[in-house]
């Protein structure tokens, strides 16, 4: 058993001046991924804490896209020793809607390719 | 000013994968104005993402198996199925299977084809011919063109982050949903002619699955609170290989297929270091029940799973590595990458985990539900496979039924008006999902009830089931079901977590209520559905759907009649 540090970038655009960190001291005894983590987290310390929690089972669905530890990776496949130190951080590119998700936008990227969602404008026949 | 924003559209599709871009296509195509809402990312979301490569379809003189026909595959469903399924729909299914996979392709789907340019085609148990083609890249390519060709289309607008926690009826029919937008945290009523359920089954009822955890249910408990007929909800069907452990990849598949003599040659082994299975090994579905008793016995390892271990594979580690890396490539990696541990090289331990449901909202051979203005498709979907399922229907389903669905959800918005919405419903409905704010005493923790639920559901409704477990489950969700009414959440707006998993909490009981009590209410074994106190399969009782309908006073659970077309089954048979 060990703590692991894990430092997030928390942010409610409506409500903080300003983004802030956070660090959770998190109790671990084998290697998890950051998003089990998060999930660790949100379910055992912190209810405010906002992330996308889906799994594909796969590393392909690309929902769970964050920074870590300064670069863009998959929090799913991302895997954290007990004792670790890590820091948290969304997808910096995208606007944040609060704390690690973000409004990934129009654009939607899969490990299998990119296109644009939003196009439709709904008119109705009456 | 109203607490909520309307949208209107001729035809709403919910769900983003598989089923649900297939059918907004298909309506898009019949030049009707489609919402396709999902309450996550169309593309990324649901269980398509995570299929593998296997799409079935009769491709004839197209494909490697140029004998193979859609009567051929009709027969062979209805085989697999043990003649439990719906002919109607099968037919549908079989013979259009072919037509589907050419617009996959269109959509630009990738598929793996032969030198002289014939659609590869693998084998899998149950298919007279190899029937499987081969997706290239598997599931999430499928879903990401599927979800490209959805945003060619000028006809569909795509409202991602959306929870559709309620059905909209009026006048009889079904006139369109409610909705959460997360990011916005505001309530969406969305009005439309026709709506097509294709959000998927419920798989993630159960805290131990191979699908995502967000597959709660959504399609049952929309469909049953609108008044559609459910059917065969008890027969849940389970993969018998899930990684247990490492935590971070729990659910993942480990293919039992690909332990074939003609591949690995593998098997599977109790913590004792015995293998479990004789040669050849066993089709799936039995070796789930072998792999469940096993365990039971107390001869799993410490994570409670027996041994997926290749090291002792007939084929040798390095064949192994190139087998399950090249079928699986992205579960090898990603095994690899979330518990640092190669497949191959460390035994692991697995478990029968839930896999498909076959059950789900009861639909014809035009993917119409009993309620006007409602349709239904995909794993939403309930009475066409029987009480079990060939490898490489799920996805072939989505396809066929999905474009069904569509075309007749056009048809039918084409020929009607617009009913308008119950204001009196909205604002109870609204009033409903807002009152998690107001809870304050004794608040409970919407992720541990969500959580308990779902181990309920592992512990109870389980590949094996008794009247004894069963109502146990039930007092379980009774006392869940009091627990919902004390869940607090906080006062935050957008992407509020806790009140997403409230108002999905609502969904899951409902969900779990019905399949529970189906479960009870079949009082014999057959495919999916084994019942330890009735062990016999009845035939002569029981070959028969079980339907759930909404009355006045709860839900009735009856029998109906299976509807036999080209091959009624033999007598005794």
């Amino acid at each position: 058993m060990a703590i692991t540090k894990v430092k997030v970038f928390r942010y409610y655009p409506d409500v903080d001046a300003a983004p802030y960190y956070q660090t959770y001291e998190v109790e671990m005894d084998e290697n998890l991924t950051v998003l089990f983590i998060l999930k660790k987290i949100y379910s055992e310390m912190d209810q405010t804490l906002a992330f996308r929690e889906n799994l594909c089972y796969k590393g392909g669905c690309l929902q769970c896209l964050m920074t870590i530890n300064g670069a863009v990776a998959k929090a799913c496949s991302t895997l954290i020793k007990p004792g670790e130190e890590v820091l948290v951080e969304p997808v910096f590119k995208s606007p944040v809607v609060r704390d690690l998700v973000v409004d990934f936008g129009t654009t939607v990227t899969t490990s299998c390719g990119e296109f644009t969602l939003e196009r439709g404008t709904v008119v109705t026949k009456k | 000013m109203e607490n909520y924003k309307t949208l209107k559209a001729d035809v709403m599709v919910i769900g983003g994968a598989g089923a649900a871009c297939r059918a907004a296509i298909e309506a898009s195509e019949k030049g009707m104005n489609v919402i396709m809402i999902d309450k996550d990312i169309p593309g990324k979301s649901g269980a398509t993402p995570c299929a593998l490569w296997s799409i079935q379809a009769p491709m004839g003189k197209d494909g490697v198996s140029t004998e193979d026909t859609p009567e051929q595959f009709f027969e062979d469903m209805v085989n697999g199925g043990h003649y439990f399924g719906d002919q109607n729909i099968v037919e549908l299914v079989a013979f259009t299977a072919k037509e589907r996979i050419y617009d996959m392709k269109k959509y630009g789907v990738k598929f793996a084809f032969t030198d002289d340019g014939k659609f590869v085609q693998t084998p899998m148990p149950g298919q007279t011919y190899p029937r499987s083609c081969f997706m290239i890249a598997n599931g999430t390519n499928m879903s990401t063109n599927l979800a490209k060709e959805v945003s060619r289309r000028e006809n569909i607008r795509v409202l991602k982050d959306h929870l559709i926690f309620q059905l909209l009826t009026n006048k009889g029919q079904v006139v369109g949903g409610l909705a959460l937008d997360q990011n916005e945290g505001e309530m969406v009523a969305i009005e439309a002619a026709s709506t097509v359920i294709a959000c998927g089954g419920y798989t993630g009822l159960w805290s131990f699955t191979d699908n995502p955890p967000t597959l709660i249910g959504d399609a049952v408990s929309l469909a049953s609170r609108a008044g559609a007929d459910l059917v065969d909800l008890e027969m849940n069907q389970y993969y018998g290989t899930d990684l247990v452990w490492p935590e971070s990849a729990r659910g993942t598949v480990l293919l039992y297929e690909c332990l074939h003599e003609s591949m690995a040659n593998g098997n599977i082994y109790n913590k004792h270091g015995e293998p479990v299975f004789g040669n050849p090994l066993p089709i799936r579905d039995e070796a789930i029940k072998v792999i469940y008793k096993e365990i039971q016995a107390g001869n799993g390892g410490p994570h409670g799973g027996l041994y997926f271990d290749l090291t002792k594979c007939g084929a040798g580690i390095e064949k192994a590595k190139e087998i399950y890396g090249e079928m699986t490539t992205k579960q090898y990696r990603f095994i690899e990458e979330a518990t640092g541990f190669n497949m191959v090289d460390t035994p692991l331990e697995v478990a029968p985990a839930s896999h498909y449901q076959l059950g789900g909202v009861y639909i014809n051979e035009k993917c119409e539900t009993s309620m006007p203005g409602l349709f239904a498709c995909g794993e939403s979907a309930g009475n066409f496979l029987g009480d079990n399922r060939l490898a490489g229907s799920a996805l072939c389903d989505t396809q066929t039924t999905g474009a069904k669905a569509g075309e007749t959800a056009a048809a039918f918005a084409k020929d009607s008006s617009f009913v308008g919405l119950d204001k009196a419903q909205l604002d109870s409905m609204i009033g409903d999902a807002m009152r998690y704010f107001e809870n304050k005493a004794g608040a409970v923790k919407s992720s541990d009830l969500r959580q308990g639920i779902r181990e309920a559901m592992t512990k109870y409704v389980s590949p094996y089931r008794s009247e004894k477990g069963l109502t146990a489950a039930k007092n379980e969700m009774l006392n869940y079901s009091d627990d919902l009414k004390k869940i607090q959440i906080l006062p935050i707006k957008k992407r509020n977590t806790g009140w997403r998993e409230a108002l999905e909490a609502e969904i899951m009981l409902d969900t779990a209520k019905l399949i529970i009590d189906s479960a009870l209410f079949r009082k014999e074994s057959r495919g999916h559905h084994f019942r330890e106190d009735y062990p016999e399969t009845d035939n002569k009782n029981w070959r028969k759907h079980t339907l759930v309908r909404k009355t006045d006073k709860g839900f009735d659970y009856s029998l109906k009649d299976i509807i036999y077309t080209r091959m009624p089954p033999k007598d005794g048979e």
